[in-house]
Protein backbone atom coordinates (compact mmCIF):
# COMPACT_ATOMS: atom_id res chain seq x y z
CA UNK A 1 0.00 0.00 0.00
CA UNK A 2 3.01 1.97 0.94
CA UNK A 3 5.08 1.24 -2.59
CA UNK A 4 1.64 2.62 -4.03
CA UNK A 5 1.05 5.35 -2.94
CA UNK A 6 4.69 6.53 -3.17
CA UNK A 7 4.21 5.38 -6.61
CA UNK A 8 1.61 7.37 -7.10
CA UNK A 9 2.85 10.81 -5.43
CA UNK A 10 6.15 10.19 -7.31
CA UNK A 11 3.95 9.90 -10.76
CA UNK A 12 2.03 12.51 -10.33
CA UNK A 13 4.70 14.58 -9.04
CA UNK A 14 6.89 13.98 -11.93
CA UNK A 15 3.86 14.43 -14.55
CA UNK A 16 2.63 17.62 -13.42
CA UNK A 17 3.86 20.89 -12.61
CA UNK A 18 3.58 22.12 -8.59
CA UNK A 19 1.75 24.92 -7.58
CA UNK A 20 4.22 27.70 -6.95
CA UNK A 21 2.61 30.83 -5.22
CA UNK A 22 2.97 34.10 -6.93
CA UNK A 23 4.07 35.19 -3.07
CA UNK A 24 7.01 36.11 -1.81
CA UNK A 25 6.94 32.26 -0.22
CA UNK A 26 7.58 31.41 -4.01
CA UNK A 27 11.33 32.73 -3.93
CA UNK A 28 12.68 30.37 -1.20
CA UNK A 29 12.71 28.12 -4.15
CA UNK A 30 15.93 30.36 -4.23
CA UNK A 31 17.26 28.51 -1.46
CA UNK A 32 17.98 25.06 -2.87
CA UNK A 33 19.18 26.01 -6.58
CA UNK A 34 21.56 28.05 -4.36
CA UNK A 35 22.96 25.56 -2.06
CA UNK A 36 23.38 23.07 -5.20
CA UNK A 37 25.26 25.61 -7.19
CA UNK A 38 27.47 26.10 -3.91
CA UNK A 39 28.02 22.44 -3.79
CA UNK A 40 28.85 21.92 -7.47
CA UNK A 41 31.12 25.27 -7.24
CA UNK A 42 33.13 24.01 -3.47
CA UNK A 43 33.53 20.55 -5.20
CA UNK A 44 35.78 22.05 -8.48
CA UNK A 45 37.12 24.65 -6.68
CA UNK A 46 38.51 23.62 -3.53
CA UNK A 47 42.58 22.57 -4.25
CA UNK A 48 42.60 20.56 -1.23
CA UNK A 49 39.02 18.58 -0.58
CA UNK A 50 38.60 18.19 2.87
CA UNK A 51 34.90 17.47 4.28
CA UNK A 52 35.48 19.85 7.48
CA UNK A 53 36.73 22.84 4.50
CA UNK A 54 34.51 22.01 2.02
CA UNK A 55 30.81 22.40 4.11
CA UNK A 56 32.32 25.70 5.58
CA UNK A 57 33.20 26.59 2.13
CA UNK A 58 30.02 25.90 0.93
CA UNK A 59 27.83 27.33 3.51
CA UNK A 60 29.93 30.91 2.87
CA UNK A 61 29.16 30.93 -0.72
CA UNK A 62 25.49 29.71 -0.40
CA UNK A 63 25.26 32.87 2.31
CA UNK A 64 26.78 34.99 0.41
CA UNK A 65 24.76 33.98 -3.01
CA UNK A 66 21.13 34.93 -1.22
CA UNK A 67 22.79 38.03 0.65
CA UNK A 68 23.10 39.39 -2.81
CA UNK A 69 19.75 38.19 -4.05
CA UNK A 70 18.27 40.12 -0.85
CA UNK A 71 20.58 43.49 -1.61
CA UNK A 72 19.55 43.66 -5.41
CA UNK A 73 15.78 42.82 -4.60
CA UNK A 74 16.32 46.04 -1.73
CA UNK A 75 17.62 47.66 -4.51
CA UNK A 76 14.86 47.09 -6.83
CA UNK A 77 12.59 47.38 -4.48
CA UNK A 78 13.99 51.18 -3.65
CA UNK A 79 14.18 51.71 -7.48
CA UNK A 80 10.28 51.10 -7.94
CA UNK A 81 9.51 52.77 -4.83
CA UNK A 82 11.22 55.87 -6.10
CA UNK A 83 9.67 55.49 -9.53
CA UNK A 84 6.10 55.14 -8.40
CA UNK A 85 6.38 57.92 -5.76
CA UNK B 1 70.56 15.21 -16.17
CA UNK B 2 67.76 17.22 -15.17
CA UNK B 3 64.50 14.85 -14.47
CA UNK B 4 61.66 15.85 -16.01
CA UNK B 5 58.34 14.19 -14.63
CA UNK B 6 56.48 12.38 -17.29
CA UNK B 7 53.50 14.30 -18.32
CA UNK B 8 49.57 12.20 -18.02
CA UNK B 9 48.55 11.27 -21.38
CA UNK B 10 46.12 13.98 -22.95
CA UNK B 11 43.73 10.53 -23.84
CA UNK B 12 43.10 9.70 -19.93
CA UNK B 13 41.19 13.38 -20.05
CA UNK B 14 39.49 13.40 -23.12
CA UNK B 15 38.02 9.90 -22.23
CA UNK B 16 37.08 11.81 -18.43
CA UNK B 17 35.62 15.12 -20.15
CA UNK B 18 33.28 12.31 -22.07
CA UNK B 19 32.20 10.55 -18.84
CA UNK B 20 31.96 13.51 -17.04
CA UNK B 21 30.04 15.25 -20.07
CA UNK B 22 27.50 11.47 -19.60
CA UNK B 23 27.50 10.88 -16.01
CA UNK B 24 27.70 14.16 -13.95
CA UNK B 25 30.92 13.54 -11.67
CA UNK B 26 32.04 10.85 -13.76
CA UNK B 27 35.31 12.02 -14.95
CA UNK B 28 36.86 13.44 -11.48
CA UNK B 29 35.73 9.85 -10.11
CA UNK B 30 37.84 8.90 -13.19
CA UNK B 31 40.71 11.00 -12.26
CA UNK B 32 40.80 9.31 -8.81
CA UNK B 33 38.68 12.74 -7.38
CA UNK B 34 36.19 10.28 -6.12
CA UNK B 35 34.54 12.67 -3.22
CA UNK B 36 34.21 15.57 -5.46
CA UNK B 37 32.78 13.27 -8.22
CA UNK B 38 29.98 12.23 -5.59
CA UNK B 39 29.23 15.69 -4.98
CA UNK B 40 29.45 17.37 -8.24
CA UNK B 41 26.95 14.22 -9.18
CA UNK B 42 24.86 15.03 -6.46
CA UNK B 43 24.95 18.81 -7.48
CA UNK B 44 23.45 17.94 -10.98
CA UNK B 45 21.54 15.34 -10.83
CA UNK B 46 19.65 16.41 -7.83
CA UNK B 47 18.85 20.27 -9.68
CA UNK B 48 17.84 18.27 -12.57
CA UNK B 49 15.22 16.27 -10.53
CA UNK B 50 14.07 19.01 -8.55
CA UNK B 51 13.31 21.35 -11.93
CA UNK B 52 11.09 18.15 -13.23
CA UNK B 53 9.58 17.81 -10.04
CA UNK B 54 8.88 21.69 -9.99
CA UNK B 55 8.15 21.93 -14.10
CA UNK B 56 6.62 18.44 -14.45
CA UNK B 57 8.00 16.31 -17.19
CA UNK B 58 7.10 19.16 -20.03
CA UNK B 59 9.83 20.86 -19.03
CA UNK B 60 12.63 17.90 -20.63
CA UNK B 61 12.45 18.67 -24.32
CA UNK B 62 12.26 21.22 -27.00
CA UNK B 63 8.67 21.97 -27.29
CA UNK B 64 8.79 23.81 -23.36
CA UNK B 65 12.08 26.27 -24.47
CA UNK B 66 14.61 25.16 -26.42
CA UNK B 67 17.31 27.45 -24.69
CA UNK B 68 16.66 25.09 -21.80
CA UNK B 69 16.28 22.16 -23.72
CA UNK B 70 20.03 22.71 -25.19
CA UNK B 71 21.55 23.30 -21.48
CA UNK B 72 19.30 19.83 -20.58
CA UNK B 73 21.68 18.24 -22.80
CA UNK B 74 24.34 19.45 -21.54
CA UNK B 75 23.77 17.43 -17.97
CA UNK B 76 24.61 14.32 -20.31
CA UNK B 77 22.87 10.90 -19.84
CA UNK B 78 19.95 12.42 -17.38
CA UNK B 79 18.97 14.80 -19.34
CA UNK B 80 19.45 12.84 -22.83
CA UNK B 81 17.38 9.83 -21.42
CA UNK B 82 14.82 12.63 -20.02
CA UNK B 83 14.71 14.54 -23.39
CA UNK B 84 14.33 10.43 -25.40
CA UNK B 85 11.44 9.97 -22.76
CA UNK B 86 9.50 13.49 -23.44
CA UNK B 87 10.35 12.05 -27.41
CA UNK B 88 8.67 9.38 -27.44
CA UNK B 89 5.99 10.55 -25.20
CA UNK B 90 5.11 13.15 -27.83
CA UNK B 91 5.30 10.87 -30.43
CA UNK B 92 2.53 8.58 -29.03
CA UNK B 93 0.06 11.40 -28.32
CA UNK B 94 0.59 12.75 -31.95
CA UNK B 95 0.05 8.96 -33.11
CA UNK B 96 -2.79 9.11 -30.79
CA UNK B 97 -4.45 12.04 -32.70
CA UNK B 98 -3.95 14.14 -29.49
CA UNK B 99 -2.25 17.52 -29.60
CA UNK B 100 0.37 17.34 -27.37
CA UNK B 101 0.09 21.16 -26.47
CA UNK B 102 -2.99 20.00 -24.50
CA UNK B 103 -0.26 18.60 -21.90
CA UNK B 104 1.72 21.89 -21.51
CA UNK B 105 1.98 23.13 -18.10
CA UNK B 106 1.99 26.84 -17.78
CA UNK B 107 2.97 29.04 -14.83
CA UNK B 108 5.75 29.51 -12.07
CA UNK B 109 6.63 26.19 -11.50
CA UNK B 110 7.40 25.24 -15.32
CA UNK B 111 9.33 28.49 -14.60
CA UNK B 112 11.46 27.58 -12.37
CA UNK B 113 11.36 23.70 -13.91
CA UNK B 114 13.32 25.06 -16.61
CA UNK B 115 15.70 27.07 -14.62
CA UNK B 116 16.71 24.29 -13.00
CA UNK B 117 16.64 21.80 -15.13
CA UNK B 118 19.02 24.49 -17.32
CA UNK B 119 21.30 25.11 -14.72
CA UNK B 120 21.98 21.51 -13.96
CA UNK B 121 23.42 21.57 -17.82
CA UNK B 122 25.16 24.45 -16.32
CA UNK B 123 26.75 23.00 -13.76
CA UNK B 124 28.03 20.00 -15.48
CA UNK B 125 29.82 21.96 -18.58
CA UNK B 126 31.23 23.81 -15.68
CA UNK B 127 32.24 20.33 -14.03
CA UNK B 128 33.86 19.50 -17.97
CA UNK B 129 35.34 23.04 -18.14
CA UNK B 130 37.32 21.92 -14.83
CA UNK B 131 38.92 18.60 -16.17
CA UNK B 132 39.84 20.17 -19.33
CA UNK B 133 41.33 22.57 -17.14
CA UNK B 134 43.16 19.83 -14.96
CA UNK B 135 44.45 18.29 -18.57
CA UNK B 136 46.05 21.85 -19.41
CA UNK B 137 48.01 21.66 -15.74
CA UNK B 138 48.63 17.53 -15.78
CA UNK B 139 49.77 17.28 -19.26
CA UNK B 140 52.26 19.63 -18.57
CA UNK B 141 55.70 18.96 -17.07
CA UNK B 142 56.05 19.39 -13.47
CA UNK B 143 59.35 20.50 -13.98
CA UNK B 144 59.30 23.85 -15.55
CA UNK B 145 61.92 24.56 -18.28
CA UNK B 146 64.36 27.78 -17.52
CA UNK B 147 66.90 28.62 -19.36
CA UNK B 148 70.03 27.08 -17.04
CA UNK B 149 67.99 23.44 -18.25
CA UNK B 150 69.38 21.80 -21.29
CA UNK B 151 65.99 21.75 -22.54
CA UNK B 152 65.11 25.34 -22.14
CA UNK B 153 67.99 26.53 -24.02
Amino acid sequence: MANLLLTVLLGQTLVGPLEVPTTPAGLLWALPISMFIAMVYKAIKLEEFRTGLFVREVLLLFVTIIGFLLLVGVILAVIAHLITL
Amino acid sequence: MASKTEAVPLSRYIVACVVGWLIPGGGHWLLGMPRRGLFIFFGVTATLVLGVCLGGSWVLGWHASKFAWICQLCSGLPGLIGALVHHIDIGRLTQAGINPATFAGYGRGVDFGLVYTGIAGGLNVLAVLDLIGRAEKGTQPATPLTANSPEGQ
